[in-house]
Parts: structure tokens; C-alpha cells; sequence
């Protein structure tokens, strides 16, 4: 080791004394105190007894001693006056010497260096686990847009087909419709619709021809079924309409309508419901004078 | 008088020193201080039949940079390791501290504290870690320094062992 020169030695000697706060106790190899001394004051150890066992004067030192090596350093020893104190335990000749030595300013530039570093750990640590919860969460919510884009999928085919049969349905009504429209439109026939109160709603130029009124009587709402059913034959209307109840249609039966003039005319005459209809229904009417 | 040192060992942010104050002096604090070093707090108990003085050691805790210190361990009868339930992390960082101190002092008593129950929400540990504690032959308890949960019970059962050793 290299030797200091005196002054050094002596100032090292004079700064610790003024800046670190020294002070010492000296534990005899029995573990009782044998002496002390230094500013021991300032880090509340205070009614001392010498002769008296070190560990329960000093806590310390309970279980310390004796020392398997020398020296032992306890560093930032948090003392009961609230200085931390740098504690060094060495072995002499009259037994271990105590040394404790005040840390307290550097105790405490360490203890804001890691209370930042722990915060910041902590703060990481926190992070990563919002992460993984994000993380869980947009698995779940991509989870849950794959299922519901997949029904989507299904819905979207469902309605094509739908629309496909309706489409169908559509084509096939107009179809049915244009060729009940050119059977009705060639007046080879009568054919009209009435409702079960009795009024004529449509009719065809054959229809009214045999019957002698006019399309704008029609559409004035002149012509009701009662007004040109004789009222004698009313009982086989009657008959007509409670077949069709039952089974949606009547058997055709000849029956003489009452023309506007008064003339009779004598038809074969049939009708049916309309589908998912109970009151609306089409008829047609052949004049029997014609094809007698 | 007996008394025994026990030492509070574990990662740092644990809750060492909130569990020595909760034991101590039946109280608690959410805000988190580091400790630098070490403070010795006593409490007297009964264990064994015979009043003891517990001296508490709670030394700080381990991070990636401060590790144990062995001559904090000196002459220690027992320690208790702590554990934080709502860090995965901190019960690697027990196993290895168990392994050190068993170096430095040897087979001395200790139980493990998975600290932080009441912190329910934001808990980490599945029963097979714990699980594989108790298989150990460990004693394990399941403490909140918060509600004071099972502390009392942790330290007077290692101020026990301590007193059958």
C-alpha cells in the first residue's frame, strides 16, 4: 500500500470526523460491550451498559459475532434516529470493533435512483401486461368478426337464394297473369270478379256485354249481384258460395242473369275463390243462347 | 430474553416492508417506497412457550442490479421469503434467492408469502405454481399487508419453527 504523507492522512482523517459522524463499540469475545464512544447520539443508540450483552443493546449485533470475516460491511444500516449509517465490524485485539460511519446522503441519492428504476420496472412489468390483455382482447374481437362475418356470408347466400325463388315466383305469376289476361282480354268468354257483398269490382267486354251495362256503370259501382240474380234462383248463388267455402270453388250450374233492359239471358255460370282470399272471387260466364 | 433474527427477502416492490409494518405496527400505506439497505424493527411474541424478541430484518429487494448482500444474512435464524401474486416474475426471483441464502447461512427455517391477495383483479399466480410450493414441503400463506390476511399467522409460524430448531 502506498503511504499517504502525513498532512493527507491527517485531512482524511479531519474530513471524515466533521462529515461522517464516527462512532465505535467495542464488544469483548464474549459478546458483552466493553466500551464505546463517538457521536453515537446522532443514531439514537443511547444507555448503553458495559459488562452487558452487545446484542440486546444493539440489535445489530444480534447473531453477528463472533465474525467469520473480518471486516464485515453493512452497508445503508437504517438507524433509529433516521440516519442511515455505514456499519463496519473488524476484529483487534480486545475483542470486535463497532464502527459506524453516516451514509445518510448517499443512502438517499441511492435509495431516488432506485425508487426511479423499481417505478420504472413496475411501470414496464404493468405495460406489458395492459399488452397481453390488449392483445386477448383483439384475438376476441377478431374471433368474434370471423364468426359473424362467416354468418353474414351464410345470410347473404340465404337471401340470394331467396330472392332467386322469388324471382322465380315473380316470372311464373307474370306469365300465369298474362294468360289469364289474354283469356280474359279475347271475350270468348265472360269473366268477372265480385265480392261475396255483392259487388262487381271487374269484368271483362264479354261480361258486360251479356249483361248490358256499360264499363263506366261498372266503375260507378251500378252493378251488384243481387241487382241482376233472379230472386228466385238466390237459393242456388247461395249453394254456389257455400261450396266455395268448403273447397274453394263451385261445380258450374246454369243460371239467367237479369240484363239492364230487363231481358233475361240464360249462362253457365262458375266460380271460385281467390287464392288466400275469402270474400274476392272470379267467375266466368257462358251465354248459352250462343252455343245452344 | 431470546431473541432471533429474521430476515425479509424477496424481489423489490413485494411488500417487505409493508408486511414488517403491518406485523409491527398494524399498519399500511399504498404509496411505495423503496428501501435502500436495511432497517431492523423488533416485536416481541410467544413462541416455543418462552417470550422472544423477533428483530426484523427488511433488506432490500432484488432487482436486476442489486442482488443479495450475504453479510445481511448473517446470523439469521430464519427469513421469509415474499412474493408478489400479481408478478409471475418475482417467484423465480424467490427460488433463486432461497438457493442464496441456503448458501450463505445454510438450512435454517423460512415460510414463503405470496403477498398482494386482496389484489384480486390483477392476480398472476396459478394454484400449479403454488401448488408446487406446498409439494416442496414449503410452508406457503397467502397474505395481504393491505387487510393484514394471514400475516400475523406467517410470522408466528416461523418464529415457531425457529423455536423447534
Amino acid at each position: 500500500m502506498t503511504a499517504l504523507p502525513q498532512p493527507i492522512s491527517e485531512f482524511i482523517l479531519k474530513l471524515n470526523t466533521d462529515t461522517r459522524s464516527p462512532a465505535y463499540l467495542l464488544v469483548q469475545r464474549d459478546g458483552r460491550l466493553k466500551s464505546w464512544g463517538g457521536q453515537l447520539a446522532a443514531y439514537g443508540i443511547e444507555g448503553l451498559r458495559a459488562d452487558e450483552p452487545a446484542g440486546e443493546q444493539f440489535f445489530l449485533l444480534e447473531g453477528m459475532l463472533p465474525l467469520d470475516s473480518s471486516p464485515t460491511f453493512l452497508p445503508y444500516v437504517k438507524t433509529d434516529s433516521g440516519l442511515s449509517a455505514d456499519i463496519y465490524l473488524f476484529d483487534g485485539e480486545e475483542g470486535v470493533w463497532v464502527l459506524l460511519m453516516d451514509a445518510t446522503w448517499e443512502a438517499r441519492k441511492r435509495k431516488a435512483i432506485q425508487q426511479k428504476a423499481n417505478d420504472l420496472s413496475l411501470y414496464v412489468v404493468e405495460q406489458q401486461k395492459v399488452g397481453e390483455e390488449l392483445q386477448q382482447k383483439k384475438d376476441e374481437l377478431e374471433e368474434i368478426v370471423e364468426r359473424r362475418t362467416h354468418a353474414l356470408a351464410k345470410a347473404n347466400f340465404q337471401l340470394k337464394l331467396e330472392l332467386e325463388e322469388r324471382q322465380r315466383i315473380e316470372d311464373a305469376l307474370r306469365t300465369s297473369e298474362a294468360k289469364f289476361r289474354r283469356v280474359s282480354e279475347s271475350n270468348m268468354i265472360g269473366i268477372m270478379f265480385w265480392d261475396l257483398t255483392g259487388t262487381v269490382t271487374e269484368a271483362n267486354d264479354a261480361f258486360l256485354e251479356m249483361i248490358g251495362y256499360t264499363r263506366e256503370e261498372l266503375r260507378a259501382g251500378q252493378v251488384r249481384w243481387d241487382n241482376i240474380t233472379r230472386p228466385e234462383l238466390r237459393h242456388l248463388d247461395d249453394q254456389a258460395i257455400e261450396e266455395m267455402r268448403e273447397r274453394g270453388a263451385c261445380t258450374p250450374f246454369e243460371k239467367v242473369f237479369i240484363r239492364k233492359d230487363g231481358t233475361r239471358i240464360p249462362l253457365l255460370f262458375g266460380a271460385a275463390l281467390l287464392e288466400g282470399s275469402k270474400h274476392q272471387t272470379v267467375c266466368f260466364a257462358l251465354d248459352l243462347k250462343k252455343h245452344k | 430474553m431470546i431473541q432471533k433474527k429474521i430476515c425479509m427477502l424477496g424481489a423489490f416492490a413485494v411488500g417487505k416492508t409493508s408486511l414488517v409494518k403491518r406485523f409491527v405496527e398494524s399498519i399500511y400505506s399504498d404509496k411505495y417506497h423503496t428501501t435502500v439497505g436495511v432497517k431492523i424493527d423488533k416485536k416481541s411474541v410467544t413462541a416455543g412457550g418462552q417470550e422472544v424478541n423477533l428483530l426484523l430484518w427488511d433488506i432490500q429487494g432484488e432487482d436486476g442490479v442489486q442482488k443479495l448482500r450475504p453479510s445481511y444474512l448473517r446470523g439469521a435464524a430464519g427469513y421469509i421469503l415474499v412474493v408478489d401474486g400479481t408478478r409471475r416474475e418475482t417467484l423465480d426471483t424467490a427460488y433463486a434467492i432461497q438457493q442464496s441464502a441456503q448458501q450463505t447461512i445454510g438450512l435454517v427455517p423460512f415460510v414463503i408469502v405470496i403477498n398482494k391477495t386482496d389484489l384480486t383483479e390483477q392476480w398472476a399466480l396459478d394454484e400449479a405454481a403454488i401448488g408446487e410450493l406446498t409439494a416442496s414441503g414449503w410452508s406457503v400463506y397467502r397474505t395481504s399487508a393491505k387487510t393484514g390476511q394471514y400475516v400475523e399467522e406467517a410470522f408466528l409460524t416461523l418464529a415457531e419453527k425457529i423455536m423447534e430448531a
